[in-house]
């Protein structure tokens, strides 16, 4: 038999590992922040011949997902890790390591834990409240409903920020996984008109510097997205606009929901992303999304 | 803070598992993982290299009726079996045809689909970390 590296071509997956790494070590209480000011952060940041920050390069740990957890926020953290803690002693006690029975434990848990950490999320979208029945009934009873699981598209802004952004003049290219691309001008065309709308998973997007900060309005959405797994759901009136700013080898990301549907904008939890600085990174193929399962759930429970 | 990176390692595999190919669904929903395992003996037909999830075929021989079935079991998705290093590939590796016994929880429907939860492979090595959180889970 061939070794392991061999026998399995993809291993060659650096900016899928870099980002588990980078997720993994958020999440493990490293203060991302406190690493970036005395070093990443630190470094030059790198700029275009037109004197703007330079945007290209694939950027990894800025995580999809519309709750988008709170690796960066330390009071959505604890939620998480007090969840986690309490079930971490159920494993240990329920049935010897590696036998079936401790097996179904973790699995269900794991599942479950999922949802819960999802749902403790703290800075959550404020829905003005005739919308709030509906919403705690895809919380509780929405698993087949959630149109990630239905293989459609997350949209903006569940999707998170891009894996890799091809930066020119005029626009820049968002690459993510999950089969997707933006296409953003930057080049001050304006937003069309109202009456040429049609509804669109990712939006119209319009991008334009504000100093340093890249910021970019999307209007002319469609409503069949979520803006996260609980079932936050959002008008064809939804405008969405992302402030992106480049410092050193990281990137900032930040999203905010504007939605007559909410009391108020929802201001998505910050996130950061490092710059990927293996230069022959690849990004592979983005698998296609095909939904086998609905047809066997046999109840409508979430995680 | 003892039990800090144990958590950050679990949500890690929650934000792995989930974020990356799209929603999390609920595998009590679907799947029997409060009853033991079936144990699954027969030929490797495929993997499905799709999202959400990965599937991996096996075709099983019916004792009851004679007729040989396929079995179609739900894998993690195939960025983290490639984290896990799931010893499966086209080429150089084992192929369709090959004797493979599998561990599954049955799925709650009574169809033929399952949620893996081990694979025994020819040379008797034997992977379990087929399902998403495990891996995880047993760091």
């Amino acid at each position: 038999m061939q070794s392991r590296s061999r026998r399995w071509p993809y291993d060659l997956s650096v900016s899928l590992v870099l980002a588990g790494v980078l997720a993994m070590s958020a999440l493990a209480g490293v203060d991302l922040a406190a690493q970036q000011s005395g070093g990443a952060a630190a470094a030059p940041t790198p700029r275009l011949p037109d004197g703007k920050p330079d945007f290209n390069g694939m950027w990894a740990g800025g995580r999809g997902g519309g709750a988008g957890f709170g690796a960066e926020n330390p009071a959505d953290n604890d939620n998480v890790v007090a969840l986690l803690r309490a079930r971490a002693p159920e494993l240990d006690k329920s049935a010897p390591a590696g036998t079936d029975a401790n097996y179904a434990h973790a699995i269900v848990n794991f599942e479950r834990d999922s949802g819960l950490s999802q749902r403790s999320v703290r800075n959550r979208p404020m829905y003005k409240p005739e919308h709030w029945t509906e919403i705690n009934e895809l919380d509780k009873d929405g698993n087949a409903l959630d149109p990630a699981f239905k293989c459609l598209p997350q949209g903006v802004p569940r999707m998170g920020p891009p894996n890799k952004i091809v930066h020119t003049p005029k626009e820049m290219i968002f690459l993510y996984g999950l089969r997707m691309t933006r296409v953003i001008p930057i080049d001050g065309r304006p937003i069309p008109p109202v009456a040429e709308w049609i509804g669109l998973w990712n939006g119209v997007s319009r991008g334009r510097w504000e100093g340093d900060e890249l910021v970019i309005e999307t209007v002319d959405f469609n409503d069949e997205t979520w803006l996260g797994w609980p079932g936050w759901f959002h008008s064809i009136d939804m405008k969405v606009t992302e402030r992106m700013r480049r410092e050193g080898s990281t990137l900032r990301w930040q999203a905010t929901v504007d939605d007559p549907m909410l009391l108020q904008p929802w201001v998505m939890n910050p996130r950061t992303l490092q710059l990927n600085a293996n230069a022959n990174a690849e990004i592979e193929e983005d698998l296609p999304c095909f939904e086998k399962d609905l047809q066997h759930m046999v109840t409508k429970e979430r995680g | 803070m003892t039990l800090r990176p144990l958590a950050g390692l679990l949500a890690c595999g929650l934000l792995w598992g989930g974020v990356t190919v799209g929603a999390h669904h609920a595998v009590q929903a679907q799947f029997d993982v409060n009853a033991p395992a079936v144990t699954l003996v027969g030929t490797l037909k495929k993997t499905e290299w799709i999202n959400p999830h990965a599937k991996l075929h096996i075709t099983v021989k019916n004792e009851k009726t004679g007729q040989m079935e396929d079995w179609e079991l739900q894998m993690a998705a195939a960025a983290q079996l490639r984290r896990n290093g799931f010893p499966l590939s086209v080429r150089g590796g084992v192929k369709p045809g090959d004797p493979i016994t599998a561990t599954a929880f049955a799925a709650r429907d009574g169809s033929t689909t399952g949620l893996l939860r081990s694979i025994k492979f020819p040379d008797g090595r034997t992977f379990t970390r087929g399902v998403y959180g495990e891996a995880d889970l047993e760091k």
